[in-house]
């Protein structure tokens, strides 16, 4: 049976290529396109494809965007046409990935290695967990998060977000009066985000520094971070510790 | 530093200071009083005289030290503060040395006449000060190689930099992605396929030459900025739209090299709207003496933490570089906010014109 492939590229001679070249293989049948990143997690989501080729360089949510959303991910061969950066973290983590242009014996053997992984019943969630935590030590943090706005994804802007908590055991993201669902824990979050700007600001939070008005004290040594939003966030003691450290307050 | 330790090279630069004192006052008492003593047959009182030689040099050159010419630590590239503290180092000695023979020549009735004895010590109250004063040119000459040494390494690191700088001129991202898009066309459309090849060539070509060329006339620039809008028109497709509003004197003027494409790259990359359409607007306008160029597009806008040359910002920071090199801090680049929405980017050049 071949595997159901999803195509992800902005570009559509990339994309019209891509289909070209696949067309010639027997183990792949193409179900499906994505111009950009949160379409592909639309798509994914779905389609429940076997396989992704992916495209890094996309507006919006980016290749590594997309995988970040994603809670179940199939198997992922990267495509891109330049990134040093991101070639090193595919070698490291033995991840496979197409530099364009690539030859159709690249692509081709890139086909097959994902077929031998697909029927070993590789867990391919696991295999890309160490990738996205090599991106946050080279100092990629997260610019961009998809959440949720009901059935539809949202792209939020690492800037936009006021702060995140827990509320009916999600996790939420708020910005300005909106709050989104995101499929992160909030430990997750907090060691992918940008750490000289948010911060834990106690178990079930994390504040944007950058959106804060006012730290007002609370009770036995905790307080109360009032954001620009009007949104008020506890600050528990240790952390108040901790704020203290870095703010120099 | 830990008090203690503070206070022990306090005590050590102390000693040091007392050890070289002794040796400057003593040294030459040890000289004058044998002068002086051959001079006049009278060994202990030139004894005392030599000492009193040597302390009034040694306390006027303290005092011109500490009051008429600090000495810093220093020399700086100036000959006549050189000129200066030689002269004033020959006037310490001569002074000291006459005042304290006066002093000491009453107290013990010798007398000063002029004799190839006497000639001898004030030779030797002249050799001090020539044998100070080399020394003083010698470390003098040694920070001005020392200081044209580091200007050369400054230069050199600054002709590096601008090779590398050159060298990322053509994103390496663009080119293979052009190249998977020409493989891509030459078998849906050979004609557009044949056309990009032409255009990718013409950049290069242009970029070779540009680096050796340095001013080149703003219509090369916006050629070739037509050549790069072209093929990435190819693949944005339908979702790149561009308005052009440039004053015709505007392409006599004479620019540095690839200053444009960097900043029109840098928009696409960031100023993609939300349904992925990109709306770019180029503008040149010559306003008297300066020519302004405005890039803008209509994306999302700069993050407001956003400084030129930090993180990806990198081809419009070359380009910042390179017009205040070129034109001094009044020209540059500006990153602003465009109407009604998205980033401004804006340059202003000095007009110069090609001649024609």
């Amino acid at each position: 049976m071949p595997m159901r492939t999803l195509i992800v590229d902005d570009e559509a001679p990339a994309r019209d290529r891509l289909k070209r070249s696949l067309a010639a293989l027997e183990a792949v049948e193409v179900i499906g396109e994505a111009t950009d990143g949160v379409q592909a997690v639309e798509l994914i989501e779905a389609l429940s494809p076997d396989l992704v080729l992916l495209d890094i360089q996309m507006p919006g949510l980016d290749g590594f965007g997309v995988v970040e959303a994603l809670d179940d991910a199939p198997a992922i061969i990267f495509v891109t046409a330049y990134d040093q950066y991101a070639i090193r973290a595919f070698e490291i983590h033995a991840l496979d990935y197409l530099l364009k242009p690539f030859s159709r014996e690249r692509l081709a053997q890139a086909i097959q290695r994902a077929q031998e992984a697909l029927a070993a019943g590789q867990d391919f969630q696991a295999q890309l967990a160490p990738l996205l935590e090599s991106l946050v030590a080279g100092g990629k943090y997260l610019t961009r998060v998809a959440a949720r706005d009901r059935e539809s994804i949202r792209v939020l802007d690492a800037d936009e977000i006021d702060w995140i908590g827990i509320e009916d055991e999600q996790v939420k993201v708020h910005t300005g009066d909106q709050a989104y669902s995101i499929r992160h824990t909030l430990t997750s979050l907090e060691a992918r985000l940008d750490p000289t700007r948010f911060f834990r600001a106690h178990r079930s939070a994390i504040v944007n520094l950058d959106r804060v008005q006012e730290i007002i004290p609370w009770f036995k040594g905790s307080y109360v971070v009032r954001l620009l939003s009007g949104d008020e966030v506890e600050l528990s003691r240790a952390q108040a510790r901790a704020l203290r450290k870095i703010l120099n307050w | 530093m830990a008090p203690d330790k503070q206070r022990e090279t306090h005590k050590q630069s102390g000693g040091r200071a007392l050890l070289r004192a002794l040796a400057e006052i003593a040294l030459p008492a040890l000289a004058f009083g044998l002068g002086v003593g051959f001079a006049t047959g009278r060994w202990p009182a030139s004894a005392v005289t030599g000492l009193a030689i040597s302390s009034a040099i040694f306390a006027l050159n303290w005092l011109d030290r500490k009051l008429i010419h600090p000495r810093v630590q220093m020399v700086s590239l100036d000959w006549l503060r050189l000129g200066l503290e030689m002269t004033f180092l020959l006037l310490d000695h001569v002074l000291g040395a006459v005042a304290a023979l006066l002093v000491c020549s009453q107290l013990f009735g010798f007398a000063v006449v002029p004799s190839a004895a006497w000639l001898t010590v004030a030779a030797m109250v002249l050799a001090f000060p020539i044998i100070h004063g080399t020394e003083l040119a010698l470390r003098f000459l040694r920070q001005v190689q020392e200081k044209e040494r580091q200007e050369a390494h400054l230069r050199a690191l600054a002709a590096e930099a601008e090779l590398r700088a050159l060298k990322a001129q053509i994103n390496p991202h663009f080119l293979f992605n052009t190249l998977n898009t020409i493989a891509a066309l030459i078998h849906a459309d050979s004609d557009r396929a044949e056309a990009t090849v032409e255009r990718l060539a013409e950049m290069f070509r242009y970029v070779l030459n540009g680096s050796e060329r340095g001013l080149v006339s703003m219509e090369e620039e916006l050629a070739f900025l037509d050549d790069y809008l072209e093929i990435e028109r190819v693949r944005f497709g339908e979702r790149l739209r561009i308005t052009r509003d440039i004053a015709p004197q505007a392409l006599d003027l004479l620019v540095p090299s690839l200053v444009l494409q960097p900043i029109v790259e840098n928009s696409l990359r960031h100023g993609m709207g939300a349904d992925g359409s990109i709306d770019l607007g180029i503008a040149i306008d010559v306003q008297g003496e300066c020519a302004v160029v405005a890039i803008g597009d209509q994306g999302p806008g700069m993050p407001a933490h956003y400084k030129i040359g930090s993180g990806t910002g990198h081809g419009l920071f070359n380009v910042s570089q390179r017009l205040r090199i070129t034109y001094g801090p009044a020209y540059g680049l500006e990153i602003g906010e465009n109407q009604p929405n998205g980033t401004m980017v804006i340059l202003r050049i000095p007009v110069e014109t090609v001649n024609k």
